[in-house]
């Protein structure tokens, strides 16, 4: 299971420890788990746009 | 007893003078006053010494503690240009004499007044071959010996421009003390310029790596610019200088008018910032330089003189430096590479040039081992019946010219040791001192080191010989170790121990230990020597072995040296293979070579040596891809994109009686449809794509005399173009490489096409298919009003739409209701592909929109590859799909904003062009991911960690490595940008821009609130108005200029679709690093940037106070808002214009405004 997944677009990393809480994902939550309609934080990109670290 | 300076240093802010020139300037002395020779103020210290009095006097009476003598340019050389030289001595003695009376003077025993004795630069650079460094040192010597004489305190030598002249001046310093029996503070002071580098090109780094070893007591900057331009370099030298800092700024950039110098700071300002200075980063000696007058000094002296000395705690970095740039010791990840290649015994072709007298052949060797990932470059010219000291005073100049890595200087003779440290203006590295023939010899060496500042690698070598065991290896150690550190105080930092290895391949029972014992003696020694470095000449340990072998055991022992501690290695860094390549059997082998285990599972070198003894045999037979059937061979050729061998591949099957036209339908087009499927299941990545597409071109191009005329072998024809006011070119070129190598015709008409020219076009070359692309949300606008047209004009020509903006839904519902079932949506380069195909085969143009989860024709890659789609948006580079038409949003209630923050004071009001953005300081703000996975889109996917790694190292790093150097040698890209900073005040979710001209017009920028809470509006975060105090916007725009585009174009037409991409993506990365150069230079500017937090993934995480928005982004989408920016800043007057749509030409700009607010960060508006 891949922790860590890079933002393609903007290089913002989703680490599963830390979750996202401006998004209101709590820490421990796998990728894969994220609500499909989840953006990265930083840039506004899908799910799609990220890469297994 | 007195205080001395040194005391009052510790205990309080020091105040020095102003300037001396501009005082005496002010004097009105007559021609007679200077004995007839203009301009030569050294010498009023013996013709009126009252003027020279008069302006020591000043500023004393204005509160200076300390005044610096009038002997600026008191070096000989300087003073030969008035004939005079002869009196450099005398001038230099009644300089400090007089210096010394004024002082005493004012002296009382509650603010005691000292005498620093000025040291100038001269007028000439060695670094660049004006004088050599010998006659330098010798004309300071006079200058230094006559201050020391005349009773200064301490000595500064100021101004410096050229670090190798810096050194000379400083070692004159050190003879002129020991010869006049006094030690005094010795202070360095360097010359930044407004381009951020020193005159020959050196930055703030390179000048700390360089003085820092030679033992100063204070590193500072002084001249050149005013203290605006001078925050970066100081922050530098509080976080990594000597224990002291020094600043002495000029009153500002100077200007003319009417003729006149004037220099625009005020004493108060001046005061502010030196303030500034001492409060936030530790500057504990403060002064000024060009253009201060005693006013500016009483001013400072009242703000900071009284202040207490301010506690720093700088951490020197272990560094060696070239004259262009500072590398560490050690480098993450480990180890640090040291190029062998120039060594006159281990390279025959570096011999053969030295041989041939061919100093550029061997700067060539040199640069050759930049490339291939050499952080330092190992030179050692000794070589039977050479004068090996001439050789290096021939090429150590040129290396310290020509080459951006540090040098280490690999001789055992003195002489030319000295010859080559006396013509590089860097930090070296010494390779090597050893006690093979006793102390006396290494502390020669030693002497050398310290005088020159260079670090040192020690060999584990004394007068009984070479260490083998770990405890001959450590006390030998240990015994240089305190030499070096005790008797000539070298810092441990500045050793790097070579624990010398010796072959584990030559059989000798006796020697089977050998390199575990460097291993363990490398572990041992970091801890029982703590701060030292160690360096390893790491292929000895295989000697003797055939290269297969040695590369295999070479790296094994690599990585296992590096986990033990090892920080350097002189190695090629070609020869070195990743672990993880290399299979676990042999690992083992090469494991149980080094640590000497023959019990466990056998001899491991009968087992390395039989291991390759069978791959001779393998090799044999893997020789038979060769024997694969030519058309075999060929379409391998096309799927792993190897172009060498297809001529006479080719030639042979045609030959063989196959027909061309049936090779190209029959092989290269069925090889492509494999490319397209990896590509499409993931497992090749997109620059691959391209390598296999640029094969594919190249093949066609070898048959194109044997096929019939084009139309008769095209598979359909395509017109193709990115939609008007859209200047984006990539995606839409991705999708014409991959049609036009898969057989069709592609009518490529560029970028900002309107509908009439895509339906003449199609007319004239009765297309297929009209292809149209965009990335903007607007151009997916365009695109609709382009298909109403179309079905106004009873037109059904097949339409394939693809970019990022576009959605499947959108296409297949929106538009289709539009234009019919004859639109379609490309998901990327294949699908447009595998559609053209259906297109022409008649089975598309279904009635229907399709269920894209059911539809045979997209689902393959339907949503997951979007990879050979345009460009993604991102902060800088283009808009995001949603919020696009949102707007306005003034019935929202604005969330709180905190009212109460300070307005940073303006650091000018206007705009300016940005500064020479040196390309080389953008390199380190890169950001890999979007650079590698983004724009190259060399993506992880399914691959494991692993796999991936191994292409980012094999593949991709070369490139990048490649590239940088590239633009570097030549001017691809040219960083310029535009900078404004202006008044402004919100309103009503407007930010409202007061002009810089009295009487001028506002202009407005407006911004939409969010819709859901918080209600977000980037107006927020401006102070409200009009009345009240107004608040300050940051405005940029920043380009790499229009030359990469050309090339680009140029790359793309030849067929060069890898290099096409790669150079497209790096170029739009440069311009993203660019713009996080320029933001963080304004908020430096601001003062704001205390907080900010290193590193690229803190950029992409806002780590810094305030945020930076671009015009087109989720925050603030409306492109129309460029128009004002553009207004403001007039970036026309630097390349950039607007098109139709507010895009930037050329494209790799990016535009943004700069809040500074805390609370402003990125928001989106849904």
């Amino acid at each position: 299971m891949n922790t860590h997944w890079v933002c393609v677009n903007c290089g913002y990393v989703y680490r599963v420890e830390e979750g996202d809480p401006s998004q209101g994902i709590a820490p421990g939550t796998p990728f894969e788990e994220l609500p499909d309609d989840w953006r990265c934080p930083i840039c506004y990109v899908g799910k799609d746009e990220f890469d297994p670290e | 007893m007195a205080k001395t300076l040194l005391q009052l240093m510790g205990e309080k802010v020091v105040v020095f003078d102003g300037a001396m020139g501009t005082s005496l300037q002010a004097q009105d002395l007559s021609l007679d006053d200077f004995e007839g020779l203009e301009g030569c103020n050294e010498l009023l210290s013996a013709s009126r010494p009252f003027a020279v009095r008069r302006v020591h006097d000043e500023f004393l009476a204005a509160g200076a503690d300390v005044v610096e003598t009038n002997t600026f340019g008191g070096v000989q050389v300087v003073l030969a240009e008035y004939g005079i030289e002869h009196r450099a001595h005398e001038l230099a003695l009644r300089s400090a004499e007089l210096a010394r009376e004024v002082a005493a003077a004012h002296s009382t025993p509650d603010h005691p007044r000292f005498v620093c004795g000025s040291i100038g630069p001269g007028t000439k650079l060695p670094s660049l071959g004006h004088i050599g460094y010998r006659d330098l040192r010798q004309s300071f010597l006079p200058l230094a010996a006559g201050l020391v004489e005349g009773g200064v305190d301490a000595l500064i030598v100021e101004t410096c421009q050229d670090l190798l002249q810096a050194k000379a001046a400083l070692d004159a310093v050190r003879q002129a003390m020991s010869d006049g029996g006094r030690q005094l503070p010795v202070m360095a002071s360097v010359t930044i310029e407004a381009n951020g580098s020193m005159l020959v090109g050196s930055d703030i780094a390179t000048a700390a790596a360089t003085l820092l070893p030679l033992g100063l007591d204070s590193l500072g900057l002084n001249c050149a610019t005013g203290p605006d331009q001078m925050i970066r370099h100081v922050q530098f030298l509080s976080r990594h200088g000597a224990n002291r800092l020094s600043v002495m700024p000029n009153a500002g950039l100077p200007k003319n008018i009417d003729g006149l110098v004037v220099y625009p700071l005020g004493p108060e300002e001046l005061a502010d910032w030196l303030e500034r200075f001492v409060r936030e980063e530790g500057a504990g000696i403060v002064g000024g330089c060009c253009g201060t007058v005693p006013a500016h000094i009483r001013a400072v002296a009242q703000r900071v003189g009284g202040l207490e000395a301010p506690s720093r705690q700088p951490q020197r970095l272990p560094e060696t430096a070239s004259l262009f740039q500072a590398v560490t010791m050690f480098q993450e990840p480990a180890p640090l590479i040291v190029g062998e290649r120039t060594n006159a015994n281990g390279s025959k072709e570096f011999r053969d040039r030295l041989l041939a007298d061919d100093l550029e052949g061997m700067v060539a060797v040199a640069r050759d081992q930049e490339r291939g990932g050499a952080h330092l470059l190992d030179v050692c010219v000794a070589y039977v019946g050479r004068d090996e000291r001439a050789d290096m005073e021939r090429l150590i100049p040129q290396l310290a010219r020509q080459v951006r890595m540090p040098l280490v200087i690999d001789s055992t003779d003195p002489d030319s040791i000295e010859a080559a440290l006396e013509r590089h203006g860097g930090r070296c590295v010494i390779n090597s001192i050893n006690l093979e023939d006793g102390e006396e010899r290494l502390d020669q060496v030693v002497t050398l080191a310290r005088r020159f500042g260079a670090a040192l690698v020690a060999l584990v070598i004394d007068e009984e010989g070479m260490a083998l065991t770990v405890e001959r290896k450590l006390a030998v150690a240990r015994r240089i170790h305190r030499i070096c550190v005790e008797r000539h105080g070298l810092a441990p930092q500045d050793l790097i121990f070579d624990m010398l290895t010796f072959t584990v391949g030559s059989g000798d029972p006796e020697m089977r230990r050998a390199a575990l014992e460097t291993l363990e003696a490398i572990e041992q020694g970091k801890r029982l020597l703590p701060g030292i470095h160690t360096i390893l000449g790491v292929s000895n340990v295989s000697f003797g072995l055939k290269p297969a072998a040695r590369r295999i055991l070479n790296s094994v022992f690599l990585a296992e040296a590096v986990e033990r501690g090892l920080d350097q290695a002189i190695i090629n860094a070609r020869g070195i293979t990743p672990l993880h390549r290399i299979p676990d059997e042999l690992r083992d082998i090469c494991h149980r070579l080094i640590h000497a285990d023959f019990t466990s599972n056998g001899d491991p070198l009968t087992q390395l040596l039989e291991h390759y003894e069978d791959a001779v045999a393998a090799g044999q037979s893997s020789e038979a891809v060769e024997d694969l059937p030519p058309a075999e061979q060929l379409r391998r050729k096309i799927i792993n994109g190897e172009k060498k061998g297809l001529e006479e591949l080719l030639d042979g099957l045609r030959r063989d009686g196959r027909d061309p036209l049936e090779l190209v339908n029959g092989e290269l087009i069925p090889a492509m449809k494999v490319v397209g499927d990896l590509f499409g299941s993931g497992q090749m990545q997109l620059p691959f794509v391209l390598q296999s597409a640029e094969t594919m071109k190249a093949a066609v191009a070898l048959l194109e005399p044997y096929l019939p005329a084009m139309e008769t072998q095209s598979r359909g024809t395509l017109v193709l173009a990115t939609v008007k006011g859209d200047v984006h070119d990539i995606g839409k070129n991705l999708v014409d490489i991959i049609l036009s190598n898969n057989g069709y015709t592609v009518v490529n008409l560029g970028i900002k096409v309107l509908l009439e020219g895509m339906l003449e076009a199609a007319e004239e070359h009765g297309a297929h298919a009209i292809g149209m692309s965009g990335l903007l949300v607007k151009s997916t606008l365009v695109m609709k009003e382009n298909l109403e047209e179309m079905k106004r004009r009873g037109l059904e020509i097949p339409v394939l739409l693809g970019g990022a903006a576009l959605t499947r839904e959108y296409v297949e519902q929106d538009l289709r209701r539009i234009y019919g079932p004859a639109v379609h949506y490309g998901a990327d380069a294949f699908a447009a592909l595998n559609l053209l195909g259906e297109i022409r085969s008649g089975v598309t143009a279904p009635e229907a929109a399709p269920d894209p989860d059911t539809d045979p024709l997209t689902r393959p890659r339907a949503e997951s590859d979007k990879a050979i789609s345009t460009t993604t948006p991102r902060p800088g580079t283009g808009p995001q799909i949603f919020g696009s038409e949102e707007g306005g949003g003034d019935d929202l209630p604005a969330p709180e904003v905190d009212r109460t923050v300070a307005v940073p004071r303006a650091p000018w009001i206007g705009v300016r062009e940005a500064d020479h953005i040196p390309l080389e300081q953008l390199y380190p703000l890169l950001n890999e991911t979007t650079l590698f996975r983004g724009q190259w889109r060399y993506r992880r996917g399914k691959l494991s960690r692993d796999q991936f790694n191994e292409m980012i190292e094999n593949e991709v790093r070369p490139v990048f490595e490649r590239i940088k150097l590239q633009c570097l040698g030549e001017p691809l890209l040219v960083p310029r940008g535009m900078v404004g900073w202006f008044h402004c005040h919100s309103e009503n979710g407007a930010v409202v821009v007061h002009s810089p001209d009295p009487g001028g017009e506002p202009v407005r920028f407006t911004f939409p609130r969010r819709r859901t809470e918080p209600h977000h509006c980037i107006a927020d975060y401006f102070r409200p108005g009009p009345g009240g105090e107004p608040d300050l916007i940051g405005l940029f725009v920043v380009t790499v200029g229009p030359s990469a585009s050309l090339r680009e174009k140029e790359l793309f037409e030849a067929g060069h679709y890898r290099d096409y991409l790669h150079l497209h993506g790096f170029s739009v990365e440069i311009a993203e690093a660019a713009a996080e150069w320029l933001h963080a230079r304004m908020r430096e500017e601001l003062g704001i940037a205390g907080g900010d937090q290193t590193g690229v993934e803190a950029m992409v995480r806002q780590g810094y106070r305030g945020s930076r928005y671009s015009f087109g982004y989720p925050a603030c989408p409306d492109l129309e808002q460029q128009r004002p920016l553009f207004t403001l800043l007039q970036p026309e007057r630097i390349g950039i214009t607007l098109s139709e749509s507010c895009q930037m030409e050329p494209e790799q700009s990016v535009s943004a405004i700069v809040v500074h607010h805390p609370e402003a960060k990125y928001f989106n508006l849904t």
